[in-house]
């Protein structure tokens, strides 16, 4: 276990910004803080790193209790949304930064500085001032600098909001593969739901200061707790509709004219909130098969990949996105919406 | 091992205690003599023997609580525990050892109702001496070490120990002393409480008569200071505004002669612009003697009062707003400006509706400045003012003229402080919360938009014509030293120079025998001492400002505005009001002149370092500490580095003002150190124009000499991007 | 953390080391002296050539110096002051900023200077007096055509119509022995008359009382009112500039001498002051190009020093007008009759 959270708090005058969680991030794993912004996951990545102190509360690192530590004497390093490149230092010089004021003797920190940038493929930058290199080149030179001090836990906050979406899918897939090479712990924090399901072991869903929910990507996709998560892990409508139990494992789900079996162990009889996953819903020309939902198609789009649909049934005006892109349907035509079991999710009443 | 620190300062405390003369020397400690006598003697005895052999038994309770830290830094504690009972103790322990100083001076008892307690002390103590201020010290430190173990101050014994540090340096220098003369507005002579009187001297129609306007004699001093700085204010904010257009908006050849005549004035000696002023312009003046001869048009006696007061600090302010305004000029996006023409915007519609409000928070802070600076202005007013009286010539007769009245000087400052606050409460109401930052880290393309003709015009034909009168009054002044009589007899001669700066070649060595090395030596050595304490502690408390969250923030901020806006004679008998007594005992020593030039100077650097500290992103010291930077070596690797130009720019202006100060030190010179200014002035008084005139060259080149030094040492900043990094002139 | 502990560790240790004071085997005398700069440094030199003991001299005005006996007052860092103006003396005296002391040199002093040490109940003494008169600016009166001013009544004349300047008594002692000359000499009525009139021919009330000599002599006014030794002064300088002293009568100050109440170094304190006595000091006065007259009977008084003998002076009360209250009521009573005055 590399960090534990108990019970923190930490308040502003008198607004708290995180009203006392708890948590573990098991060592070698890569866990990631979720949330919108204001939710109190930035706050709580500064109080692993000590930049923050928490208000109330206990704080671990390595079995270590830090909570009253300062940044400097604890075991993290932290790669910044800004990157935070020493702008009057070479490349070479930041990533030796960190083991010069550890006391590494100046012929030492630049073999492990260059060690550290070769890790991160950036051989031959060392000289080159951080201006004169590309976004995801500095992003790589922010991260060689936390790595080469081998820290017990490593921070990434938004590291990768700045770069374009097809730089920021191959950043993520190599701070993955950096992160399982090197088997580091990884605290990681983004608002961007796909970003972290794409990187994480664990998600950790937080909310107004509070978690929300947390567990393994497929977890959270397929079962959110709560009509928040839902929303946020993925799109998906909002229904409202009727639930009957079957037995201990299944339910009926009841959508406007249609009934759907649901695994789940939990959900109570009777009205409730239920979320359709857009991508679980396939659209058919009316009337379609039995037990459809029957609908109008009041908007479509036309994306390349796939069609987008807006579709106004009994249960609601339902978004949906269908692969099938040769032939689409012209607003106002007539569907019949047949709904996949796993992408129907009953979140609470 | 969260107890070291402590362990150590204890123990330094207790040295303090044991091993040192507890009050001060009169001849000091390089002597040695106190060595034999640190038991025995009573004037040498250090805390522990002054306790136990001289009766000094109020001491007691200070090494009590040293001791206590002592036990509390030795025992196995956690380190919260550790914290809140260290800070705890050293708390108290400064606590006492305040109560004491204050409670027992050079006659015992310092107060009637403390002897209507405790009896008459046959006991008494002089300042504070090695002994005791390391005592202080340790006690202090401790409590920065107890208040980071309990995890304030992010935990950072650094950042806590410098807190305390300026803290209790800025409350000791700065807001001690002024209130206590302050304070002097609600006594009577004798010191008796009597608010009634404040009320009285707050009141009198010398101060808010309005009878000019109707014919009936003088106006009020406070009006009188109000209008000219209102004036002043304008005026500089105007000119400043059209010399940084020039500079930046035009393709105007002299843009370096232009830098050069805006630095002149500020490294100026006082009272120089004023003569100069007299000369051209007085009744016997250049000017005045050609219209007489050429026109027969009879002399006049214009320049002496409001208008004479108004131009001397036009010229000695100008270029100080100029300096404020240049930044912001550069700072208008030339991307909004290209929008506004885009707009169907004409040049003079953009000028007007674009350029101009974005520069509104530099407009107001150059009116800012130029207001201050002209209501705590006084060597203007006293040359060229004649009947004209303001606050500050007011405050300065109150204390020294013949009714040597402290309360109604008090009572004065009290209204003159009162004007600048309200100025600088008004600035900030108009430059508001709202953003004007143009500037971002993403490099704007735009070229900057040509002055529309009109406006070119008009800075033009104010500004030029201005620069070259400045450059005649400095041609005119640099003259003087090398007449013989400035004004009346222009026969060329060195002796003025030679008077004041002689060497003589003799078989004993050299011998500086001029008149002015003494003074000039003492400016130059205590300039130098305190140019880079100034700078030095203006940017800490900068640094803690701008980065650290903690209560009283604004009090402290506001307490450093008080030494800048209050005026320099109130600031020197304030000084000679609070450490010519023990505890703080330091009148007559060098000492005093430093401290006096490091906490009125400070405010300048503490502005443009928090300036400039808000423009680098904080991640930076974030990223440094995270990667096991600790406080000082994030400060020194990481952030003064990037703050060159603000440290280049509050050395430099540290070491001016020590050089150029008169009114604040005119108390506080002594036999011993003499000051160039005070030196010149004299000679003023004299009327010995030439050598002051010598003299105050002599001391420009020096200042010159010093910002290229200062240039040189501190270096550039290399931050090897191509624009700039200033996201936004926050005001 | 240990730099911040090593910053404040050089701040204390600049405090012991600045305090230091070095000692001389006679010891030391500290004086503050408020007359010229040139006369301080000669005196201080001469007295410690003659006596062995350091002096430490810190000059400043006579307001200044009073001040800051006054700031200084529970605890005295100088020993004597030294010259400037009698009335700031007597006010120390009366405000017990002084101590009393009979130097045996008194019987060699003119009567004036002895009076002011028994008007003062021993706290200080005369070392120089000097007439308050006029100065005038040759040019500028022979261009204006209008002949020299030679006595009060002169001032009045309307050729004078914005060309004299005198000093404000709100910040000068030299404008208040001025008034107080007058209401000596005409009654306190009738010298308010004067002054009003008087006013209609000022162009500045100045705030220092040497400004207006200063202003005689760069031609920016014609005529001042000032002491005539001043004037002396600004004529060696090489300014146009004549003095007179007025032939209805005029008063004068006593430049004058005190030991500071609680003086460290009393009895050097006490040895200057009977040295600064004798004519051996007095003398250093025309040395330094200073032309008020000496109060030791024996001082030769060099010939450009304007002679008490030619003047018309009257018997000055130093007691009643130096005192603060009487003063306090006389600047009051010119402040809201005069200062407040229109200007023409």
């Amino acid at each position: 276990m590399s960090v534990r959270f108990t019970n923190v708090v930490k308040r502003y005058g008198a607004t708290p910004a995180v009203a006392g969680i708890s948590f573990i991030v098991e060592s070698g794993t890569l866990v990631t803080l979720l949330g919108p912004s204001g939710c109190g996951k930035t706050t709580t990545l500064r109080m692993i790193a000590g930049l923050e102190l928490p208000s109330e509360g206990r704080i671990e690192i390595a079995g270590r209790d830090v909570t009253n530590l300062s940044a400097t004497e604890r075991d993290v390093s932290m790669v910044f949304q800004s990157y935070a490149l020493f702008p009057h230092m070479s490349v070479l010089e930041n990533v030796a930064y960190g083991l010069r004021r550890s006391g590494v003797a100046g012929a030492e920190a630049t073999q492990r500085a260059l060690e550290g940038l070769a890790q991160v493929g950036l051989e031959g930058y060392g000289q080159r001032q951080p201006s004169e290199l590309s976004g995801g080149q500095q992003q790589r030179v922010a991260v060689a600098r936390a790595l080469v001090l081998k820290p017990s836990v490593l921070l990434f906050d938004e590291p990768l909001s700045n770069l374009d979406a097809r730089l920021r899918r191959q950043m993520r897939e190599e701070i993955r593969e950096l992160q399982q090479r090197l088997s580091l712990t990884v605290v990681y924090v983004t608002h961007d739901q796909q970003e972290a399901m794409a990187v994480s072991d664990r998600i950790i869903v937080m909310n107004a200061g509070r978690i929300e929910q947390e567990g393994s990507p497929r977890d959270l996709y397929e079962r959110p707790a709560t009509p928040f998560l839902a929303r946020f892990m993925g799109e998906s409508n909002p229904a409202k509709g009727q639930v009957r139990r079957l037995d201990r494992a299944r339910v009926i789900v009841r959508l406007g004219s249609t009934e759907i079996e649901v695994g789940d162990s939990s959900a109570k009889e009777g009205a409730a909130t239920v979320a359709v996953r857009p991508e679980a819903i396939t659209v058919e020309a009316a009337p379609g098969p039995a037990n459809a939902l029957p609908g109008t198609i009041a908007k479509a789009s036309y994306l390349g990949t796939h069609m987008e649909y807006s579709i106004d049934t009994a249960a609601g005006t339902l978004f949906a996105t269908c692969p099938r892109v040769e032939r689409p349907l012209p607003v106002g035509a007539s569907v019949a919406l047949v709904l996949a079991p796993r992408g129907v999710i009953v979140v609470g009443v | 091992m969260n107890g070291r620190a402590a362990l150590l300062w204890s123990l330094a405390g207790l040295l303090g205690a044991m091993a040192l003369p507890w009050y001060a020397l009169q001849e000091g400690l390089g002597t040695g003599a106190w060595l034999s006598g640190l038991w025995s003697s009573e004037d040498y005895a250090d805390g522990v023997a002054q306790m136990a052999v001289h009766g000094r038994w109020w001491l007691a309770p200070v090494f009590a609580a040293l001791l206590w830290c002592l036990v509390i830094a030795v025992l196995p504690l956690k380190a919260e525990r550790r914290g809140m009972l260290l800070a705890g103790g050293a708390a108290a322990g400064i606590v006492l050892f305040g109560l004491q100083a204050f409670a027992v001076g050079l006659r015992g008892w310092t107060a009637g109702w403390l002897v209507a307690l405790f009896g008459e002390m046959e006991q008494h103590q002089v300042g504070i001496g090695a002994g005791a201020t390391l005592v202080l010290t340790a006690l202090l430190s401790l409590l920065a070490i107890g208040l980071a173990l309990r995890g304030a101050f992010g935990g950072d014994g650094f950042v806590a120990g410098a807190m305390t540090a300026v803290t209790a340096s800025i409350l000791l220098f700065t807001a001690w002393p002024i209130l206590h003369i302050l304070a002097q507005a609600f006594q009577n002579g004798d010191g008796a409480w009597q608010p009634l009187l404040a009320v009285q001297r707050l009141a009198e129609a010398k101060i808010w008569s309005l009878r000019c306007l109707w014919g009936g004699g003088g106006c009020g001093v406070f009006w009188n200071t109000l209008v000219l700085a209102l004036c002043c204010g304008i005026g500089s904010t105007a000119l400043g505004l059209a010399f940084a257009l020039i500079a930046t908006r035009t393709d105007f050849r002299f843009k370096k002669t232009l830098r050069v005549l805006t630095v002149l004035p500020i490294i100026t000696p006082p009272f120089v612009i004023g003569l100069a002023l007299i000369l051209v312009f007085g009744r016997s003046g250049l000017v005045n003697q050609f219209l007489d001869w050429g026109f027969g048009v009879a002399s006049t006696r214009w320049i002496y009062g409001f208008p004479g007061v108004f131009l001397a600090q036009l010229f000695a302010f100008t270029p100080v707003a100029f300096l404020v305004l240049i930044g912001v000029v550069e700072g208008v996006s030339p991307t909004l400006e290209e929008a506004s023409q885009t707009l169907r915007a004409n040049r003079w519609d953009t000028f007007v509706t674009v350029s101009l409000p974005l520069m509104r928070p530099g407009l107001a802070n150059a009116f800012l400045v130029g207001f201050i600076e002209s209501i705590a202005d006084f060597g203007n007013p006293i040359v060229l003012g004649g009947d004209f009286g303001v606050l500050s010539t007011e405050i300065y007769f109150a204390v020294v003229g013949a009714q040597l009245d402290y309360g109604r000087a008090a009572a004065l400052a009290l209204v003159l402080l009162s004007l600048a606050l309200g100025a600088f409460f008004l600035q900030r109401l108009v430059v508001g919360t709202r953003s004007y930052a143009t500037i971002s880290g993403k490099g704007d393309s735009g070229l900057p938009t040509p002055l529309p003709k009109a406006a070119r015009r008009a800075a033009q034909w104010v500004a030029l014509p201005w620069a070259g009168f400045t450059m005649i009054l400095y041609g005119f002044v640099f003259v003087g030293g090398f007449v013989k009589i400035w004004g009346r007899d222009y026969t060329p001669t060195l002796g003025h120079y030679a008077k004041a700066f002689a060497i003589e070649r003799t078989p004993e060595g050299l011998i500086w025998s001029g008149a002015a090395w003494n003074s000039f030596w003492t400016t130059v050595e205590l300039a130098a001492i305190a140019a880079p304490i100034t700078a030095g502690l203006g940017l800490l408390a900068a640094w803690l400002m701008v980065r650290q969250r903690f209560a009283g923030r604004g009090a402290l901020e506001f307490a450093t505005m008080l030494s800048f806006a209050v005026p320099g004679t109130v600031i020197g008998v304030a000084y000679v009001f609070a450490f010519n007594v023990p505890p703080l005992e330091i009148t007559g020593t060098a000492m005093i002149i430093v401290l006096c030039f490091v906490f009125r100077n400070m405010t300048v650097g503490l502005r443009a370092g928090m300036a400039a500290m808000s423009q680098i992103d904080r991640s930076l010291d974030e990223a440094s500490a995270t990667l096991r930077g600790r406080a000082p070596q994030t400060l020194f690797y990481v952030v003064m580095p990037l703050l060159r130009p603000a440290i280049v720019g509050a050395l430099v202006y540290g070491f001016v003002r020590a050089v150029t100060t008169v009114s604040a030190v005119v108390f506080l010179v002594t036999a011993e150190y003499d000051l160039a200014t005070t030196y010149i002035i004299l000679r003023v008084i004299n009327g010995d124009y030439g050598l002051a005139i010598a003299y105050s060259c002599a001391l420009i080149v020096l200042m010159l000499a010093a910002i290229v030094l200062i240039q040189l040492l501190v270096g550039s900043r290399r931050l090897g991007r191509r624009a700039p990094l200033i996201q936004g002139v926050r005001a | 953390m240990i730099p911040t502990h090593r910053w404040l560790a050089a701040v204390a240790a600049t405090a012991f080391v600045s305090s230091a004071v070095p000692a001389s085997a006679q010891g030391v005398v500290n004086v503050y002296c408020s007359v010229q700069v040139e006369w301080c440094t000669l005196a201080a030199a001469e007295f410690q050539k003659v006596s062995g003991i350091k002096v430490s001299m810190t000059q400043k005005g006579s307001g200044e110096t009073i001040a800051q006996l006054k700031a200084e007052a529970q605890n005295p860092k100088g020993d004597v002051w030294f010259g400037g103006t009698g009335d700031p003396h007597l006010q120390a005296a009366e405000e017990n900023l002084t101590e009393v002391y009979k130097s045996p040199k008194l019987a060699e002093l003119h009567p004036w200077a002895v009076k002011q040490n028994t008007d003062s109940g021993g706290k200080t003494v005369g070392i120089y007096a000097g007439a308050l008169g006029y100065g005038f600016n040759t040019e500028l009166l022979a261009k204006k055509k209008a002949a020299a001013p030679a006595c009060w009544a002169d001032l009045l004349k309307p050729e004078f119509k914005g060309e004299i300047q005198m000093a404000n008594p709100n910040s000068s002692g030299t404008a208040y022995v001025a008034i107080a000359t007058l209401v000596q000499l005409m009654g306190e009525e009738k010298a308010f008359d004067y002054l009003k009139k008087l006013h209609q021919n000022i162009n500045a009330y100045t705030r220092s009382g040497t400004a207006p000599m200063k202003a005689v002599a760069r031609g920016e006014t014609s005529v001042s009112i000032s002491f005539v030794h001043d004037g002396v002064t600004e004529a060696l300088a090489g300014f146009p500039v004549k003095t007179a002293t007025p032939c209805e009568g005029t008063g004068y100050e006593i430049g004058s001498m005190s030991i500071v109440k609680g003086a460290r170094n009393l009895a050097n304190a006490k040895k200057f002051y009977d040295w600064a006595l004798t004519p051996e000091a007095q003398k250093l006065e025309a040395q330094a190009k200073q032309f008020q007259v000496p109060s030791n009977k024996a001082t030769p008084v060099p010939p450009e020093a304007p002679k008490f003998a030619d003047m018309k002076l009257i018997d000055y009360d130093q007691a009643k007008y130096g005192k603060s209250s009487e003063r306090k009521r006389l600047i009051q009573r010119w402040d809201t009759e005069v200062g407040n005055l229109p200007k023409p």
